[in-house]
């Protein structure tokens, strides 16, 4: 007989503890992802009945799947549903895309709008809404274009034999600087309706969601999904660093390479429906990695982020005193604090 | 002597500078091989090109005859394990969860983990004492355990051959002799053939079965510790003025050296 205290000397005994191990992590994981689940569920349903007394609150749950005419409908399925979709879908999309290039680059600032790649991003997206507004596809084509080029400048002007995180986050900083630049060089250019539409940009908020921007981020997180999982078991090869990666017989250039573009389009997309919606990309993963322990923080980082944002939004439309406010606001409120953190944290001399 | 990995005629480097210049050796299988010489004089640079870490400039490495920059990565890395310097535990990483990784070559796209993995990752814990920390984070272990730990990630890996680069540095003197006897247990029970890059001469003397001294990219001396470790090679390799003398127990070269005012 063995319990778990004993330490294991035989082969046998040692398969028993791996499977132990393993299962206390698959089921801590599959309580934490229930929960989110849960939370969203519940957030969801709060979001379509909350909101003032015009709407029957019977009418609600129906009119959610189209079924009603009139102001339920207008209110519920083409107003509140939409909206609340959007902050779930693009809030996975920040989690997800902040998670995967924390765990690329190995650093937990090196998030993609940190290193500028959602200011590409937008301004791409912002360089179509106004010079070319009727182009199909253009706004969302244009937003992972705009992202992609600024993926390529920053491995063009930081990869030394690898990454140097603090040239990254400085080019980065720097790239973005230029892109906001041009961007608001863009506004000046712009006539007034133009500028309404592209202010979203700049602010951050799921206010304006149509089914259209769910669409698009549907899509977005359905392909960063099926990406993220083909590329998962490179993904945890290349945490262990490019050598023992290579050694294992991991395509490491290939991985990183697709993870880069697809963290880019997913920031990119997310950030042309909703705006910049700042630290949910930031916080998503770390707060993972917290609850479940690195091996599975990845996948974990959609959800949290869901959460994040749909929550951040419903405080934004009904909190007390400071409602309402853009979405950005809310999170960026809940995620400073845990940035100024993580910089004491780091400046203390702690490492991870 | 068989070998059953082989550089010929090898170039390499960081970028354009060429570190190695048209080097050929053979590594003895079934032994102990040690990678000695000055700083940069090439050793890891040879070990790195070798593992297809580095790319070629020129020259070929031969693993069982093959080229190995022939054959689809992951088929050289059920054959070749290489244990780098200082590899990089990933954040909240538990032993377990490390040591799997090393099954990454035995596993085909989106297959579970086997009975046969277990088996794997349970011998390399086992061999390697860390058993005992499989459900321990990573980043909370002692530089010793930690380095035991990588060891077994190399040893799940399952590999006839096993390169390490450095893998006693950082550590203090007693955890060094635990890794250095774990190979040579290792070497002793299964015939893995092993290479290491080692800044202890002596400690290579002691463990190694051959010894290939290096300076300036190219080879010096090959052969036995007996062969290599003399006072002539060790001046003519790092300039340095030393005694040696044989190790009391074992009888290994064992090398003292002299200051300036020794001399």
């Amino acid at each position: 007989m063995t319990n778990s205290l004993t330490v294991p000397t035989t082969q046998a005994d040692t398969v028993r503890a791996l499977r132990r191990t393993r299962n206390v992590q698959v089921r801590r994981l599959a309580v934490v992802l229930a929960t989110c689940c849960v939370l969203l569920a519940g957030l969801l349903a709060t979001s379509l009945f909350l909101g003032g007394g015009r709407v029957v609150a019977a009418d609600i749950l129906p009119a959610a799947f189209g079924l009603r005419t009139g102001l339920a409908d207008y209110v519920v399925f083409q107003n509140r549903l939409p909206r609340a979709l959007a902050a779930l879908l693009s809030g996975a999309l920040f989690g997800l895309s902040g998670a995967l290039y924390q765990k690329l680059i190995r650093n937990p600032l090196a998030t993609p709008d940190i290193v500028g790649i959602s200011a590409g991003g937008s301004a791409g997206a912002t360089t179509v809404l106004i010079l070319a507004p009727t182009l199909p596809f253009g706004v969302p084509l244009a937003a992972i274009l705009g992202a992609f080029a600024l993926v390529a400048a920053i491995h063009a002007l930081s990869w030394r034999q690898g990454v140097d995180t603090y040239r990254l986050v400085l080019v980065g900083i720097g790239l973005s600087a230029v892109c906001s630049a041009y961007t608001n060089y863009l506004f000046t250019v712009a006539d007034q309706h133009s500028i309404a539409a592209a202010m979203r940009w700049l602010i951050g908020s799921v206010n304006d969601a149509t089914w259209e921007g769910v669409l698009t981020l549907g899509l977005a997180l359905a392909v960063c999904a099926v990406g993220v999982a083909v590329l998962g078991r490179g993904l945890s090869g290349l945490a262990l660093g490019d050598e023992l990666a290579t050694g294992l017989g991991l395509p490491v250039s290939f991985t990183r390479v697709c993870a880069l573009l697809l963290g880019a389009a997913a920031a990119a997309l997310a950030t042309s429906v909703v705006g910049p919606i700042g630290f949910v990309a930031l916080i998503s993963g770390p707060i993972s990695a917290r609850l479940v322990g690195g091996e599975h923080a990845l996948g974990l980082s959609a959800f949290v982020g869901a959460v994040i944002v749909l929550g951040a939004d419903l405080l934004a439309q009904h909190a007390p005193l400071i409602s309402p406010v853009p979405t950005g606001v809310l999170t960026a409120l809940l995620g400073a604090p845990y940035f100024f953190w993580l910089v004491l944290r780091r400046g203390a001399g702690a490492t991870s | 002597m068989t070998h059953h990995l082989e550089a010929r005629l090898l170039s390499s480097g960081y970028g354009k500078a060429l570190i190695i210049d048209g080097l050929s050796v053979g590594i003895p299988a079934g032994e102990i091989t040690a990678l000695v010489g000055p700083n940069a004089c090439g050793k890891s640079t040879l070990l790195k090109s070798v593992a297809r870490l580095l790319p070629l400039a020129s020259g070929s490495v031969l693993l069982d005859g093959a080229d190995i920059h022939a054959m689809p990565t992951k088929q050289v890395a059920r054959k070749l394990g290489i244990l780098p310097q200082s590899p990089i535990a990933p954040e909240s990483i538990t032993v377990g969860g490390l040591v799997w990784r090393g099954r990454h070559p035995h596993r085909r796209f989106g297959q579970r983990r086997t009975a046969a993995d277990e088996v794997a990752i349970a011998d390399a814990l086992l061999a390697t004492g860390t058993a005992e920390l499989i459900d321990r984070p990573v980043d909370q272990l002692s530089g010793g355990q930690r380095q035991r730990v990588w060891i077994a990630l190399a040893l799940a890996q399952d590999t006839p051959t096993l390169l390490l680069d450095e893998p006693t540095t950082y550590l203090d003197i007693a955890h060094q002799i635990e890794v250095m006897d774990l190979l040579a247990e290792l070497n002793e029970r299964t015939g893995k053939t092993i290479v290491l890059v080692s800044h202890d001469l002596n400690q290579a003397a002691l463990y190694a079965s051959t010894v290939i001294a290096m300076r300036d990219g190219k080879i010096i001396h090959q052969g036995s510790p007996e062969q290599v470790i003399t006072e002539e090679t060790i001046a003519e390799v790092f300039g340095l003025k030393c005694v040696v003398v044989p190790h009391p127990i074992t009888g290994a070269p064992q090398l003292f050296p002299l200051s300036r005012k020794n001399v």
